[in-house]
């Protein structure tokens, strides 16, 4: 017994070295088309040799993003950035990240990267917010929008229906009522109809949209259900499904109108991504949220910073300010 | 924007850099990898949220591979064997993704201590050739020493990282 497991164990670390010698022979240079050949057959000959094969590339592959561990201990254009910055939260990061964030202060191309699917919006939008922005707009028909932070919708009314498109962001209604002249808000492939009502679409919090009923009525309709909602109840949507999230308190439908943001339960990370939309410069997010515990609070809308404090400390993650109000989260 | 779509383009900016040595790397040619990482941030744009992305940063590296060999195989003036052979190497079998193990925490430490730990020789083979983009070849030139000393240090350098990996 004790013998053939040394022997499996002999033969799993000789496996392990031949495909180790494999990816070497790969990553050389000088493969020769017989070798690959070869390179095939073993690895059709053994269910184990292609497994062997898989790991020993993936963990090659992998080291891609740990370049960090194997350059000289002396890095002389990171040590005087770091020296002039003089903070501690510069060094405490890990090298391979400053050294990525050294290379993203340089980059001249962003304002072109980021302006792009930017613009896209901005061509097709009537109304916009900027960042920090809660704006009030009045439609033709007397109905009201009101545009949250970084926000932007189109509107396309027509004699038989009043349709809005939510192009990003969120946005709150309050429609003027007509029963011959149906006002439909579309957002991330559904559609939300007034029932004469006030109602919050919010996208932005991932895939789909979510709604929420202030006041009367809505219908949501998505590609493969409908679901009626009335004042207090709420509802997600996405890839054509529907379904019912927790209620919430008709008066509490879009806070954010009166300058709140209202977190209940949450978790870290979808709290995280809420207050993201009214800050102008990045939060980058590095920590593994899976585990980090709900969180609940009303914070300012015009005070992002503080709001993301305090969930920080809730979750009991760490925030480090970059240069350039870059936010870090671990 | 899709959450993951907006991490991941941010990705691509900050990490510009360290994508353009490994597309480079790959493609053979700073101006291809010039428009192979400016195509990683157009498809970045349109990655979903479902199914969710745990490691972004792993996840768009091997989005960055995939163009880079997809990008290679479009283009005649390689060899078909190294292209072959590159595509082998950055590829993935979808079926045995499971063996595919994001390195965790306590393993990067013991990795680092490994890298850490390797002669001096054979950590510079190894970061001009994994790192630098240095066929071993041209490794064994830069250092003059032979390419069977060049390959003698990689296959140390890789032993002893992947026993650091498993724990040995």
């Amino acid at each position: 017994m004790r013998e053939r497991m040394t022997g499996s164990m002999d033969m799993s670390g000789e496996i392990a070295e031949r495909a180790r010698e494999w990816v070497r022979l790969l990553a050389s240079g000088e493969a020769r088309a017989g070798a690959l050949a070869e390179l095939r057959q073993w690895l059709a000959a053994d269910p184990a040799h292609a497994r062997a094969f898989e790991r020993e590339r993936a963990f090659w592959q992998e080291l891609e993003l740990h370049r960090g561990l194997f350059a000289q201990p002396e890095l002389p254009p990171v040590t005087a950035r770091r020296d002039r910055r003089g903070a501690g939260g510069w060094r405490a990061l890990p090298r391979s990240v400053r050294r990525g964030l050294v290379g993203a202060g340089m980059a001249a191309c962003l304002a072109v990267l980021v302006a792009a699917p930017e613009l896209n919006v901005r061509l097709q939008a009537d109304h916009l917010t900027g960042t920090g922005e809660i704006r009030s707009v009045a439609l033709a028909d007397g109905s009201a929008a009101m545009l949250d932070s970084g926000s932007a919708i189109a509107v396309e009314y027509a004699s038989g229906e009043r349709r809005v498109r939510l192009l990003r962001g969120r946005a709150w209604f309050n429609v003027a009522h007509d029963d011959r002249r149906p006002f439909r808000v579309d957002a991330a492939g559904g559609t939300t109809e007034d029932i004469g009502t006030a109602f919050e679409v919010s996208t932005g919090n991932g895939e789909g949209a979510d709604v929420a009923v202030g006041q009367g009525a809505v219908r949501v309709i998505a590609a493969r259900g409908a679901m009626p909602l009335t004042a207090g109840q709420r509802a997600h949507y996405v890839d054509g499904a529907v379904a019912r999230l927790a209620n919430v308190r008709p008066d509490r439908v879009a806070a954010w109108r009166m300058g709140e943001l209202l977190i209940d339960r949450q978790p870290a990370a979808a709290a995280i991504t809420e207050i993201r939309r009214y800050r102008v410069a990045p939060v980058i997010l590095m920590a593994d949220l899976g585990r980090a515990k709900p969180v609940s609070g009303v914070f300012r809308v015009d005070r992002p910073d503080d709001a993301l404090a305090a969930i920080a400390a809730a979750a009991g993650l760490r925030l480090t300010c970059l240069p350039g109000g870059i936010l870090l989260i671990r | 924007m899709r959450t993951n779509a907006l991490v991941i383009s941010r990705l691509v900016v900050s990490e510009r850099p360290s994508l353009l040595r490994l597309i480079g790397r790959i493609v053979g040619n700073p101006a291809a990898a010039e428009d192979v990482t400016q195509s990683l941030w157009l498809r970045a744009q349109r990655i979903a949220d479902d199914p969710p992305i745990t490691n972004q940063r792993a996840y768009l590296y091997r989005l960055a591979t995939n163009l880079a060999i997809d990008h290679l195989k479009g283009e005649a003036r390689r060899s078909g064997v190294e292209v072959e052979a590159q595509a082998l190497l950055w590829g993935c079998d979808e079926a045995l993704a499971a063996e595919r193990v994001v390195i965790a925490n306590d393993t990067l430490a013991r990795v680092e201590a490994a890298a850490r730990a390797l002669p001096e020789q054979t950590r510079r083979v190894f970061e001009l050739h994994r790192y630098e983009g240095l066929s071993q070849r041209a490794v064994a030139e830069r250092l003059g020493v032979s390419t069977t000393t060049v390959e003698k240090h990689m296959r140390r350098a890789m032993q002893l990282l992947a026993r650091a990996r498993d724990g040995e």
